[in-house]
């Protein structure tokens, strides 16, 4: 089914619009909220969530994008999950990511708006390539194996561009005033 | 103040880009029809140079050798330098940012002088005489510090095949693509000269120097420059091996031929045979082997403006220096190396969104009196007396505790850098910890030697500022650098 379509059901208050946001969708949200909690249980509790998150917010929202806006919500509510946890339990992928972005770190001051708005047109202003391997790790998730593999690249490649994407992100949010 | 965790916010990024992204392959754009037959010919003839014999034969004259590698007749035992006992310790030190450097000067003060080079790469025909019982690491930086594994190979030419190589050399194989290469009749390897010869021995703990180490470039997927003979005949059963099955799915996927789309060598073809092809090429598979190691673009990174173009030539030349290149995105970065070590003498193509470029140079080059002045580094460094070292202590870095940090090597890197007043030649040591409850590493406490005026002058990350008058050397040279591991805990 077409994602207008599930919307369309959604706004229409049609519970089938939850079994076809899971036939389409199950599988790739439950993959990236495990690549966050590294646990399968933890991780279906959140997919069943985001259904539910999902009724609760179409309508109103609109989304520009249904898959954006679905895979954001499991997203942050594993991430929540995460951080419930103890600090033994914290997800290695989630204290190695946030490693990895440790030197841009944006104050607390800096509202959600301006944050995503410098983050984006950084985004756009990536090549195709080095913006899909970006948001694979930090969005996705993913390892720089799983990331060498879609792609084709070495490890090292990935790790490099990687490295200097982030780089030219924090440069870019300096440049954008935020204080970092 | 409080800080947001990026990883966390993320989630702001646009819904489209999400989506767009949510692909389970990376799905290059389609070029022009002429433009990918360009692309692709440029491809085979690379991968052809570097993998294997050619079925087609250029008539090339083959005889004179072109490589000046000088080799003993007989290996001697690697040396051990020293042993770990001793600590670095001692001065304190910051976590060092970077900015850009500026362009002013332009191309054509590039082009001169010519300065020595250091580039070493060669095709051979080898046995392996014998396996070193030992693991040997060595470090690679790419953001995070890495330690890479090899097992190390003594070979013995059997062909030199236009080459001086007519000894015996080491040849270093990642551990994780370890095959036993003394089973094997012949081996033909492309092998390029590492810009480090210091390696860490797992067992002992040892630093050790080998005089005459070679490595493949093994980095690539879709490239091989290992070839192996059982009875003279083409046997391709190396890369059936645990680690080499993840690099090399499509030549293991093309059963009729061996990777024939990308080599044009097929199965059954005998060493004598590959021997007389790649000498017929020769010149044309050392050109390839040496753009694989220092000039490894992607095929679908095309240079097209004319001063891009003429600016590539140039520093593809090994008669104009050695440049290390880095590929990132949009922007292709070479760094002039000198004795293995990085400089600031670079030069950097960026692609705008429009597809035009946009080139950059550093504002300093490296001449020949300059050569003249730099003190070698490699060698100071071998001979570091690690006991004279000046303390460092570690500082807090981002408010990470220091117990959930595990030292985990010391290591320097070596790295010049030419100002307005004259060449500088600097051994930056540093230490590599790793969170406790992550993979992930940082170097923290870094201290540096002033090398140039023939005494070493031990300076903290601030007096070096304040002498080269910026801070860029954490990321181009920290960076760039090839580590040299000097204790392990």
């Amino acid at each position: 089914m077409e994602d207008k379509t599930i919307i369309e059901l959604y706004f229409a208050r049609d519970e089938k619009a939850i079994d076809e946001t899971r036939k389409k969708y199950g599988a790739r949200l439950l993959a990236l909220s495990l690549s966050i909690t590294e646990d399968r249980l933890d991780s279906e509790e959140c997919v069943n969530d985001t259904y539910l998150r999902t009724w609760n917010s179409i309508p109103p929202t609109q989304p520009r994008s249904f898959f954006g806006f679905i895979a954001k919500i499991v997203r942050n509510l594993s991430l929540d999950l995460c951080d419930r946890r103890s600090a033994q339990r914290r997800s290695a992928t989630v204290v190695e990511l946030s490693n990895e972005l440790e030197e841009i770190l944006p104050d607390e001051d800096i509202g959600d708006p301006v944050l995503a708005d410098a983050l984006n047109s950084f985004l756009h202003s990536l090549g195709d390539e080095a913006q899909y391997i970006f948001v694979r790790r930090y969005f996705y998730s993913e390892s720089t194996a799983v990331i060498a593999k879609r792609t084709g690249r070495s490890e090292t490649a990935i790790d490099s561009l990687l490295y200097r994407t982030r780089k030219n992100l924090k440069k870019h949010l300096e440049s954008e005033g935020i204080k970092l | 103040m409080k800080r947001q965790d990026l990883y966390e916010k993320m989630s702001l990024i646009d819904e489209k880009i999400i989506e767009k992204n949510s692909a389970e392959r990376f799905k290059r754009s389609r070029k022009p029809l002429f433009i990918s037959l360009i692309a692709a010919a440029i491809a085979l003839s690379m991968l052809t140079a570097v993998i294997l014999p050619g079925m087609i034969e250029i008539g090339e004259s083959t005889d004179e050798p072109t490589q000046e590698t000088e080799l003993p007749s007989s290996l001697p035992l690697p040396t051990v330098l020293k042993s770990p006992s001793g600590t670095i310790g001692g001065m304190p030190s910051k976590h060092i940012g970077d900015t850009e450097l500026e362009s002013k000067a332009g191309y054509d003060e590039m082009l001169d002088p010519r300065v020595p080079v250091d580039d070493k790469c060669a095709i051979v025909a080898v046995k392996a005489a014998e396996l070193l019982p030992d693991t040997y690491s060595s470090l690679t930086n790419y953001g995070n510090i890495k330690q890479r594994d090899y097992r190390i190979f003594r070979m013995r030419v059997i062909d030199p095949m236009g080459t001086d190589f007519k000894g015996e050399f080491y040849y270093a194989l990642r551990s994780d693509l370890f095959c036993d290469l003394r089973e094997y009749d012949q081996l033909i390897l492309a092998v390029v000269y590492p810009h480090y010869s210091l390696y860490l021995n797992q067992a002992s703990g040892e630093i050790t120097r080998f005089e005459h180490l070679f490595f493949s470039l093994l980095d690539r997927p879709d490239r091989c420059n290992l070839i192996a003979f059982t009875d003279s005949v083409l046997d391709p059963s190396v890369f059936y091996t645990e680690g080499w099955q993840n690099i090399m799915p499509n030549l293991l996927d093309d059963a009729d031929g061996y990777g024939e789309e990308l080599s044009i060598v097929r199965y059954g073809m005998s060493f004598e045979e590959s021997v007389s092809k790649i000498k017929q090429r020769r010149t044309e598979f050392l050109d390839s082997l040496r753009d694989s190691r220092y000039f490894d673009l992607p095929f679908e990174y095309r240079i097209t403006s004319a001063e891009s173009l003429k600016a590539i030539d140039h520093y593809k030349s090994p008669d104009n220096g050695v440049y290390g290149i880095i590929y990132n995105g949009d922007t292709v970065t070479a760094t002039r190396y000198i004795n293995g070590c990085p400089t600031n003498e670079f030069l950097k193509i960026s692609r705008r969104s429009d597809g035009t470029e946009t080139l950059e140079y550093s504002e300093f080059k490296f001449d020949t009196e300059d050569m003249d002045a730099l003190v070698d580094i490699s060698a100071y460094i071998e001979a570091l007396d690690l006991s004279s070292l000046p303390q460092p202590t570690l500082d807090a870095y981002m408010n990470t505790p220091s117990g959930d940090l595990t030292l985990g090597y010391s290591a320097a890197a070596g790295w010049y850098e030419k100002t307005e007043s004259g060449v500088e030649s600097f051994v930056s040591v540093f230490r590599i910890y790793t969170f406790n409850d992550s993979k992930y590493s940082v170097y923290l406490d870094a201290m540096h030697i002033r090398l140039t005026t023939g005494t070493p002058e031990f300076l903290d990350c601030k007096a070096l500022e304040a002498l080269i008058g910026n801070n860029q050397y954490a990321s181009n040279y920290y960076m760039e650098a090839a580590f040299y591991p000097l204790l392990s805990y």
